[in-house]
């Protein structure tokens, strides 16, 4: 997977290498003969046959664009196929008999790995072995959910946590970072169940008192880089999952803060989540600038901008005429450009020196 | 093919674990039995359309008890401390309301009274009240009414060992604010927890033969069933029997 990744960098390097030349030659400035240049084309498309050849990397823009495509269509594919499998199940369930239903349950997402398997050795893009890989685990909580009605067994975070390790196991090796981030999703859900399963409450008042998922969620982001040892892109889906969850629980607590286990009132706890959003958010984008976490940055910002909406409705929507309320906006929306800007700037400035 | 060997393992290992508490659950003599009918266990709310053949289930029922002063009676405050809430502030403190309102639910076991006194004593008070039900639908309520609580099913199902049955449930605090009667602090059932159970196959046929409910007919119920609680407190379908 890694050699794949370092292939389109190469390819990459060299296209922007390519066009950098050409605006150079244009400007007169090389002292390269016809020859030379000739050499250092033929050696980049030697190289460039290779690694199509090796990898199927995208070595051009339109092949790139096909293959953003490509990652579009099979996810629909993956997300349909569920659903036929779904509906299958439930067109013909009642009519089978229990040992039956359980071994389709197992079937289902069985037959899915091995298809994942058998296509990702005949495919390096993988866009088969993604689709089938999703399937597996659509049909893995299709068979945690219709074991759990037709046993009379209660869904318990124990089901998560395996489908958590389900969906990290299978990530791992073959680099699906949709998969991996969905599988995240699973282990917060996990984890603050089972805290509150060990508390002797309905695992499902995770959802009702988010400080367990959103601080589960943001420690998550401090183990993102060290993944970056086992594939580069799972750090940054770590870091994408884990922020985004994270923040967004802030989002809530810091507008709803009956939903807070903290001994204070409703009105303080949200007080509390309101300078401790804008907290987080600052450090993140100042981290992330600097590292260079894109997502994060993303991530960081949009947070910031929905807190800075709701904060605004919250305060003014009522106290000010609409007009105004606008203007404040837009008045806020400059100011936080500003900001935007200088940080740019001194980027701009620290990359050219 | 190693490559797939940990998820084909977890998903083997979650369908034997699945399958193998509930035949645990299920093996042995049941800790309680309860003949119950459709009044108390109802066909699922979930509609079974022409592309729709995912099986029966039946929803458990139940009286709540959502009236603060009832529900103080079989479930005070003391009962509630055993199921792990904390009373910590006053009712009439300023903060009550917030405090109770943030307040998790909490699991408990919850000892059901069948058509007994609880039952007929909130028939009666309902039959007082100026806009009492017609009779006609008061006889398709459940008669299953929640009368003791607690954390621990041993001790519950010693000090209630027949005629009763005990679930597993939800139960939250609710905070009555003083221009609606209180202040006052009382627990409630929020939910059944499983509250609905999977009809067998061997039993879907006593139910797919049942005649349909008529407008305006008699709302009878058509039919009863064996409700058992197995080895993990988990409730499971014996039997079903269609009603004269």
């Amino acid at each position: 997977m890694t050699d794949r990744l370092d292939a389109q960098r190469r390819v990459n390097r060299i296209r922007a290498f390519r066009a950098e030349w050409d605006a150079v030659r244009l400007a007169g400035v090389t002292t390269l003969t016809s020859e030379q240049h000739r050499a250092i084309r033929a050696f980049h498309d030697d190289m460039l046959r290779e690694l199509a050849a090796r990898h199927d990397v995208d070595a051009s823009d339109a092949t790139g664009q096909l293959s953003r495509g490509m990652q579009l269509a099979s996810f629909f594919a993956a997300i349909a196929l569920t659903a036929a499998i779904y509906s299958l199940v439930s067109r013909f369930w009642g009519r089978l008999d229990l040992p039956l239903q359980v071994t389709i349950l197992c079937a289902f997402p069985l037959m899915a790995l091995v298809g994942v398997e058998f296509s990702a050795r005949r495919e390096r893009t993988l866009y088969v072995a993604s689709v089938l890989a999703l399937v597996a685990y659509g049909t893995y909580w299709l068979a945690v959910v219709v074991l759990s009605d037709v046993l009379n067994m209660p869904l318990t975070p124990a089901a998560i946590w395996a489908g958590a390790l389900f969906g990290v196991s299978l990530a791992f090796p073959y680099g699906f970072r949709l998969l991996f981030g969905v599988a995240l999703v699973a282990l917060l859900v996990a984890f603050a169940g089972s805290v509150f399963d060990a508390a002797d409450m309905p695992w499902t008042a995770a959802a009702e008192h988010l400080e367990i998922v959103t601080g589960a969620a943001l420690a998550l982001t401090l183990v993102g880089s060290r993944l970056s040892r086992f594939y580069p892109p799972f750090a940054s889906v770590t870091r994408l999952v884990g922020f985004a969850v994270g923040f967004a629980g802030m989002l809530v607590l810091s507008s709803a803060g009956r939903m807070s286990l903290l001994p204070m009132s409703s009105s303080v706890a949200e007080w509390f989540y309101q300078v401790l959003t804008v907290l987080l958010c600052m450090v993140a984008l100042v981290i992330a600038v600097r590292r260079r976490w894109d997502e994060t940055v993303y991530v960081a910002a949009a947070a910031l901008t929905l807190f800075l909406l709701l904060r605004c409705i919250d305060w003014f929507w009522v106290a000010l005429p609409r007009f105004l309320f606008f203007l404040l906006l837009a008045a806020i929306a400059f100011a936080w450009l500003f900001v935007l800007r200088r940080v740019r700037g001194r980027l701009v400035a620290r990359a050219l020196a | 093919m190693t490559r797939i060997a940990a998820p084909a393992m977890t998903i083997v290992i979650v369908v034997i674990a699945f399958s193998g508490l509930a035949g645990w659950n299920r093996s042995g003599q049941p800790r309680l039995v309860a003949t119950l009918t459709e009044r108390e266990l109802p066909p699922s709310w979930n509609a079974q359309g022409l592309d729709d053949e995912s099986g029966r289930q039946l929803r458990i029922e139940i009286e709540y008890r959502h009236d603060p002063l009832d529900s103080r009676n079989w479930l005070p405050e003391l009962r509630l401390r055993a199921i792990g809430f904390h009373f910590n502030v006053p009712t009439g403190a300023p903060e009550a309301a917030d405090t109770y309102a943030k307040t998790p639910a909490r699991l408990a076991w919850v000892v059901f009274e069948l058509d007994g006194p609880a039952w007929r004593d909130i028939e009666r008070r309902r039959a007082l009240q100026p806009e009492a039900q017609p009779a006609q639908q008061r006889q398709l309520q459940s008669r299953l009414v929640p009368v003791d609580a607690g954390p621990d099913f041993e001790t519950l199902l010693a000090r209630y060992p027949t005629g009763h049955l005990i679930l597993r449930a939800v139960v939250g605090l609710t905070y009555l604010m003083p221009e609606h009667g209180g202040p006052l602090v009382y627990g409630a059932i929020r939910k059944i927890v499983p509250g609905e159970i999977a009809v067998p196959s061997h039993l879907r046929a006593v139910l797919d033969a049942l005649p349909a409910r008529v407008e305006g007919g008699p709302p009878l119920p058509r039919y009863e069933a064996e409700l058992a609680m197995g080895r993990l407190g988990i409730p499971y379908l014996r039997g079903v029997r269609p009603l004269p």
